[in-house]
């Protein structure tokens, strides 16, 4: 590396030293080598194991709703029992958003490098960018997918995300969620081929208090990611 | 209901009319990939109509200081806009105050000035042999881009990496064109059925007449249509696998550079992309496409016989270079070869443009796929 092209931005060094992350150094990245062997390369196809679409908190209670948002949960509950899903609205092909889109049965690639871990959904074709440091600017405007920033902490990546729209929910069974969804992850790779994702939810227009739910990701082999057309396989009602 | 379609070109308004127009904000969408207003206006009889005003998107309004929440239901406004070809109350928006002659954004003017070297009004050269269909057409052909200028924040520039196998990274194309190959010139080599579909889709494109395309019903545009797209692009790279993710519609193409094990794949529009180095050269190979292809604005069609090949290299200033070559027996005598390259553009902010979202007014959806 030259040091012409050393950027004067100090880059968040991952104190886990990992062969993949050695090229950390501001700039855009080299060609970062597959390590299967290092804990902090989450690169590959992945898999939610067994969440269905639905968001499990750690110690098995229901989420901590405020009045009001257990009121829209039972009308989500009920309405859903009469086979009414309008409160839906993947099913007018809005994107799911955090955390559902990482419990959806669809397979998702990572991809990293030391400025950005990238998540592509075969769902939707949606994408997730996690920015590592400031090489890539952030996006004022609110988003489905939220505005996701990450460090190394060891062998785990924390993700903080924001900046989300409303009108999505957390999961099928109807989870709300207001503007103000904090969702902080910590990613770890526990085996080769297991993901634990740690999520700590925070919104106070719509729980009393941060709850914690996880979801683990199995390693694909051989899968390759397919394109998927949302408007193809949805039915689009206004 | 305003035949609002969620993804268009602005083909759809006459850029030679404008028309005024007072009245109150029913509603602001901020939106990609245009962004959205409701103008409730009172004519003289004291009858209340309603106005579907368009611009483009929120990245293009952002460095004009747009934001989400710059106009609210109830704003009293004055608009000038460039009214629908098809007498649908609405239009494209040139100019917006409030009703005290402040600006909104701050800028008078909407859209930005055109970039007149890259603009549409260029015509189409006659091209050295052109099907007899496409005689009278030729001349009513405009090659021009449709690139939206760059939007850059403000920070320190993050330098290429020096590593000419290293594409990883963000960039912003220097070329996106409204029908291919984009030269003056020249034109597709088609054949009877080539010139024949084409003839169609264009006729009614320049006629402004909505088609069911892959984009208005918010499908993806395929991998070709992709890399002549006029907006950022994230390369993201490992030593089995280089992926070309696409700001505009979230369209991801994927590049194997390992084998891959046997599965199922379904033809997509992005096709199957397998690709090696030669030296600093990545040769990309690509099959596997879906049938119904629209290649550019004007509906350049394209079948699942479609055959891309690309050599694509990284230039000393680390921007992309990609020499794109492709093949499609169903519609065309022979392969046609262009060009397109992509600036190192780390400082673009990267929109988040759901079609999807936009879509309310979208003609109901075909399963079967648009029509040919």
């Amino acid at each position: 590396m030259s040091l012409l092209h050393a950027s004067p931005r100090r880059v968040r060094k991952a104190p886990w030293p990992a062969i993949i992350l050695l090229s950390a150094c501001g700039q855009g990245g080299n060609v970062p080598a597959i390590d299967h062997t290092s804990p902090t390369d989450l690169s590959g196809v992945w898999l939610a194991e067994g969440s269905n679409d639905v968001l499990t908190s750690i110690d098995g209670s229901s989420p901590p709703f405020t009045v009001d948002a257990a009121r829209l949960y039972q009308q989500h509950r009920l309405a859903q029992q009469a086979g009414d899903t309008r409160w839906d609205s993947t099913q007018r092909c809005i994107p799911p958003g955090v955390p559902r889109i990482m419990l959806i049965q669809k397979p998702l690639e990572i991809a990293q490098d030391s400025n950005l871990v990238s998540m592509t959904f075969q769902y939707q074709r949606l994408v997730r960018f996690i920015y590592l440091n400031d090489a890539y600017p952030e996006n004022p405007d609110a988003s489905f997918m939220g505005t996701s920033r990450g460090h190394w902490e060891g062998p785990v990546l924390v993700v903080d995300s924001s900046n989300f729209k409303g009108g999505t929910v957390l999961d099928s069974t109807g989870i709300p969620h207001g503007a103000k969804l904090r969702l902080t992850e910590r990613i770890q790779r526990r085996d080769p081929d297991t993901l634990s994702v740690k999520m700590t939810i925070t919104d106070e227009e719509t729980f009393m208090h941060p709850w914690q739910a996880q979801v683990a990701l199995k390693r694909q082999h051989g899968v390759q990611v397919q394109e998927d057309v949302c408007v193809e396989r949805e039915r689009i009602h206004p | 209901m305003h035949e609002a379609q969620a993804h268009h070109s602005f083909a759809a308004f006459d850029e030679t009319k404008s028309v005024e127009l007072s009245g109150t904000v029913a509603d602001f969408r901020y939106t990609n990939p245009h962004i959205w207003i409701d103008i409730l206006v009172t004519d003289a009889a004291g009858n209340v109509e309603q106005w579907g005003i368009e611009s483009g998107p929120p990245s293009q309004l952002r460095p004009q200081g747009w934001t989400a929440d710059i106009l609210k239901p109830g704003d009293k406004v004055h608009a000038s806009l460039h009214p629908r070809k098809d007498g649908v109350k609405g239009g494209s928006l040139i100019t917006l105050t409030l009703s005290d002659g402040t600006p909104v954004g701050n800028r008078r003017n909407f859209p930005p000035p055109r970039d007149e070297k890259n603009s549409p009004e260029q015509p189409v050269v006659q091209s050295n042999s052109i099907h007899p269909l496409l005689k009278e057409l030729v001349p009513k052909l405009r090659f021009g881009t449709y690139r939206q200028p760059a939007v850059a924040a403000a920070k320190t520039p993050l330098p290429p990496s020096a590593d000419p196998r290293s594409l990883a990274g963000r960039y912003f194309p220097n070329e996106a064109t409204i029908l291919l190959p984009g030269d003056p010139g020249r034109m597709l080599p088609y054949n009877d059925a080539g010139a024949a579909v084409f003839l169609s889709r264009a006729n009614d494109y320049i006629a402004a007449k909505p088609r069911l395309e892959p984009l208005v019903l918010c499908k993806p545009g395929g991998a070709i249509r992709a890399m002549n797209q006029g907006f950022p692009v994230q390369v993201t790279q490992t030593s089995e696998q280089i992926n070309f993710i696409f700001m505009e519609d979230h369209l991801v193409r994927r590049i194997h550079l390992k084998p891959v094990q046997p599965q199922q794949i379904e033809p997509s529009t992005m096709g199957q992309s397998f690709g090696h180095w030669e030296g600093n050269a990545l040769h990309v190979e690509t099959t596997g496409f879906r049938d119904g292809g629209w290649m550019d604005e004007y509906g350049d069609p394209s079948s699942a016989k479609l055959h891309l090949s690309e050599v694509i290299t990284k230039r000393a200033d680390g921007s992309l270079q990609d020499d794109l070559t492709l093949e499609d027996p169903t519609y065309y005598t022979g392969p046609t070869s262009f060009r397109r390259t992509w600036q190192w553009s780390p400082n673009s902010i990267w929109d988040e443009v759901i079609c999807e979202e936009n879509n309310h007014d979208a003609p109901p959806v075909d399963p079967a796929g648009s029509k040919p």
